[in-house]
């Protein structure tokens, strides 16, 4: 029996919501994490810890998400970990935010004058002090509005999650739509649901993009 | 025209290139989530051959590496380009 389309699915639909923003969070707060790892390291002295972040850096920028959610997906279960598409999506999309983040920090590392850290050394700080104090709260103003741009793009990379069968909000559509068979109702109700989270985000990227660069200016 | 074409447009692409071919890259990289519509890409090969062989993992490592190779191979190849077309000294 085809179930018509009413106010019930259209709730289960928004209430799968809450999975998207749980992933994208978590997603954030580990890839932030990692990120803030993997720009540190990449910005290093030592080679060899820079040469392994580039590697890092190559294989989770060139290689689908599709792809490392299945391999996360499968390889658990190689590992001898039970099946948990949370856990898996998680792992995937928190290494591929790593690698993207770790970059548009590396960047913003990088952007600041190398003179900073250079009177930071002459007055005798170490690294982790010069990190703490000089280089990385400037580097942190140059690097919200990247972020916060990078923070949309996670959240709908999120849907990919529903491939390997966590019911968020993509695969909550998919559910609905097999059972209503209303496929466009379904899937436009949802595309606009991605727009409401990710208008909003995009606009306060763009401010924040004008504000700090009004702040920059010497 | 003359204009146009060494004074504008060469120094904008020379700037805009490396955005674009990294653009370029991650739209083929994003281009395996055609597979969910079932068509027929790398991913969705790899799909087809999972569920004759139930080996899944080994697959889809395979179908990763292919995918890595792949934008390895085009950031070499676009790399190559730039190098060939905006070195300095300015040549036309």
């Amino acid at each position: 029996m085809i179930r018509p389309f009413g106010w019930n699915e259209f709730e289960l639909i928004l209430f799968a919501v809450r999975w998207t923003i749980v992933l994208a969070v978590m997603a954030f707060v580990g890839g932030g994490i990692g990120g803030l790892i993997v720009a540190l390291l990449r910005t290093s002295d030592s080679r060899v810890l820079r040469v392994a972040t580039i590697v890092f850096i190559r294989v989770f920028q060139g290689t689908p998400l599709l792809m490392q959610l299945f391999l996360a997906y499968f390889g658990m279960t190689i590992l001898g970990f039970s099946v948990n598409p949370l856990v898996a999506a998680m792992v995937a999309l928190t290494a591929h935010a790593s690698a993207y983040l770790g970059e548009i920090w590396r960047g913003c590392i990088e952007a600041v004058p190398s003179g900073q850290s250079e009177a930071a050394t002459a007055l005798g700080l170490r690294y982790f002090n010069r990190m703490r104090c000089v280089v990385l709260p400037q580097a942190a103003r140059i690097a919200v509005p990247p972020t916060v741009g990078f923070l949309v793009q996670l959240l709908k990379e999120t849907s990919l999650a529903s491939i390997i069968g966590f019911v968020e909000l993509t695969r909550q559509a998919q559910i609905i739509d097999s059972v209503t068979f209303r496929p466009f109702l379904v899937f436009s109700i949802v595309a606009a649901i991605y727009f409401a989270m990710c208008w909003p985000l995009s606009l306060a990227a763009r401010r924040l993009e004008r504000k700090f660069a009004q702040a920059t200016v010497r | 025209m003359q204009i146009f074409r060494y004074v504008i447009l060469k120094p904008a692409l020379r700037t805009v290139y490396p955005a674009l071919t990294s653009q370029f890259i991650f739209l083929m990289l994003t281009s395996s989530v055609v597979s969910v519509i079932s068509a027929t890409d790398l991913a969705a090969a790899g799909n087809d051959v999972q569920s004759e062989t139930f080996a899944s993992f080994e697959v889809y490592l395979v179908v990763t590496a292919m995918y890595l190779v792949m934008s390895s191979a085009l950031s070499g190849f676009f790399s190559a380009i730039q190098r060939m077309a905006f070195r300095y000294p300015l040549s036309r």
